[in-house]
């Protein structure tokens, strides 16, 4: 018999660390000011904003946020195969972009969209202003110590847990920021494992 | 906005037996909202995904602010919903209320889910607490009715994994003499003008010799025990009765070896396949693993009897696009002087001959 863990022994409704429907993640983002402040700007004519990091630090979550915000659909472009085609809409959001050809990369920038949002593990910039667009760029460095205990207490609440009804403790908090730095995904695998073993 | 109850008229529902009550929905503000009852499965954990299996809808149209309406509703679950409890992932099937109003996705945000979650559970648990509803659900259970499994092999067992070391092997032994042969003819040999320029090549010619000498003595002795031994052939069901949770697996084997110490394993796993961007991460975590020696039932013919485990879902094979579980029977023969063969099968487990009778076996009990 597996020992119950101890999300269920809080009598959380699922472990808070689990995997989210992009409209959770959207909402229990913590979104870094340098994204937020580049918003307004992002108003000009053929524009581009591109969200820069790599594996884990939180485009995806970025860019739910964004979709979220500016009302905009989000495209995911695919490990294998063509990438989708681009929705008939002002705004698009585009996650994955180091995925695509450079020929679709071209399609992409030469596009009639008004303002793309993109999240790639490299910068494309140089090719996406080639096509004339007006790039904005904000590398994404992950959440900082009380950005990621703000972060795992929304995860908490989002669980269910009544305040104060389940605690993560600070000094494994700090552990996993001083080990995986700027890796939230690594930190949430972590917190996801520590919540699955028994109280 | 909306805030929405559940009111049932039963503790218990059986598999495959309507499921009848009330939905009370009290309007917030004056607006069209769309009212239904789902039952969903609800996958979450490192997977998350959402199953309808039943839809009923009860009400489209404008609600005003404060006001309250009850619909009554009977919808039917199907008789197989899968359940499951796991490290990796949970699948909980639920009753929904969904109370959509403009400007909410059709399953995303903005959506008002209340939910009544269905627990499988077993008479004797039911019995024990013998309330009016599982009397009722009681009733309906035939006395030692068996929930069959069927597992079906997947591809055969055969010899070939040890027939490709062997080929692998030969390939690296025929490099490493070619590499010699050069060294020499290049070099000059051994005592050559500048012996510490063909020291290298040599060394390298060498070393893949060995590595080759060395995986085909290797894989040669694992293809000469899977020759005696033969290929076995896993007969095609297995069974579980209730109460004894012993799964009878039956495998046929045509051996030549007279003397054959054999075990058999039983896992299942759950698997969560994640897209991390720039790789796939693959989680893998044993829901139960058991092992019993395999003896002989007749000419060359092999059992054993795995225990299951006491939980009474035992998951069946699920799959979906990121999370899976898998069913894997694992064979192993040793024989003397000869290295042990292992072999593993993925099999296709589902529930059979379940019908409104035998279901009856599991109630679902809503918690």
């Amino acid at each position: 018999m597996r020992p119950i863990p101890r999300w269920q022994t809080a009598s959380l409704a699922h472990n808070p660390f689990g995997e989210l429907f992009a409209f959770d993640r959207a909402a229990l983002a913590v979104p870094c000011a340098e994204v937020a402040a580049l918003l307004p700007r992002l108003d000009g004519e053929r524009s581009v904003l591109e969200l820069v990091g790599p594996p884990g630090v939180g485009k995806s979550t970025h860019l739910a946020w964004l979709a979220g915000r500016l009302a905009a659909p989000l495209v995911r472009i695919p490990a294998r195969g063509a990438s989708p085609a681009l929705p008939d809409s002002q705004t698009v959001l585009i996650d994955e972009l180091q995925r695509a050809s450079w020929a679709e990369r071209q399609a992409i920038a030469r596009s009639c969209v008004r303002t793309l949002v993109v999240a790639a593990h490299c910068s494309h910039a140089v090719q996406l202003a080639s096509a004339g667009r007006r790039v904005l760029r904000a590398t994404i460095r992950g959440l900082t110590q009380d950005g990621l205990r703000s972060y795992v207490a929304r995860r908490v609440a989002w669980a269910g847990a009544a305040p104060g009804g389940f605690d993560v403790p600070s000094a494994l908090l700090d552990g996993l920021h001083t080990r995986h730095r700027s890796d939230v995904r690594a930190i949430e695998q972590a917190l996801y494992d520590w919540c699955e073993e028994s109280a | 906005m909306a805030s929405a109850s559940i009111e049932l008229d039963q503790d218990g529902v059986i598999r495959g037996e309507p499921l009848s009550g009330r939905l009370h929905v009290r309007a917030e503000r004056s607006e069209s909202h769309t009212v239904s009852v789902e039952v969903q499965s609800l996958i979450h954990g490192k997977a998350r995904s959402l199953f309808v299996y039943a839809e009923e809808a009860l009400y489209q149209g404008p609600l005003s602010a404060g006001e309250t309406r009850t619909f009554p509703f009977s919808i039917r679950p199907p008789l197989q919903i899968p359940s499951h409890r796991g490290r990796l992932f949970t699948i909980e099937p639920r009753l929904a209320a969904v109370v959509r109003t403009p400007g909410s996705e059709p399953r995303g945000a903005g959506v008002q889910v209340v939910q009544q979650w269905l627990r499988a559970t077993t008479p004797a648990e039911l019995h024990a607490r013998a309330s009016p509803a599982a009397a009722v659900a009681l009733r309906r259970v035939e006395p030692g009715g068996a929930r069959r499994v069927t597992l079906k092999p997947g591809p055969p067992l055969d010899a070939s994994e040890a027939r490709t070391g062997v080929v692998v092997a030969l390939v690296v032994l025929a490099l490493g003499v070619v590499a010699g042969g050069l060294t020499v003819a290049v070099g000059g040999g051994w005592l050559g003008p500048n012996p510490w320029i063909a020291l290298v090549p040599a060394m390298f010619a060498a070393v893949l010799g060995l590595a080759g000498l060395w995986a085909l003595q290797l894989n040669a002795r694992r293809w000469a025990a899977s020759a005696k031994i033969g290929v076995p052939r896993v007969a095609t069901e297995c069974r579980t009765h209730a109460g004894a949770e012993v799964l009878d697996v039956r495998v046929a084997l045509a051996s030549r070896a007279a003397q054959l110490r054999g075990m058999a394993h039983l896992r299942v796993i759950e698997r969560v396949t994640r897209d991390a961007g720039s790789t796939t991460l693959v989680d893998e975590s044993v829901v139960f693993a058991s092992s019993a020696p395999l003896h002989p039932l007749g000419p060359g013919e092999y059992g054993a009897a795995l225990s299951m485990p006491p939980d009474p879902e035992v998951s069946l094979s699920f799959d979906m696009k990121k999370a899976e579980i898998e069913w894997q029977l694992g064979l192993g023969f040793a024989l003397p002087v000869w290295p042990d063969w292992e072999r593993t099968l993925v099999l296709d487990a589902a529930r059979v001959g379940v019908t409104r009778e035998t279901a009856t076996v599991k109630v679902w009990e809503l918690a």
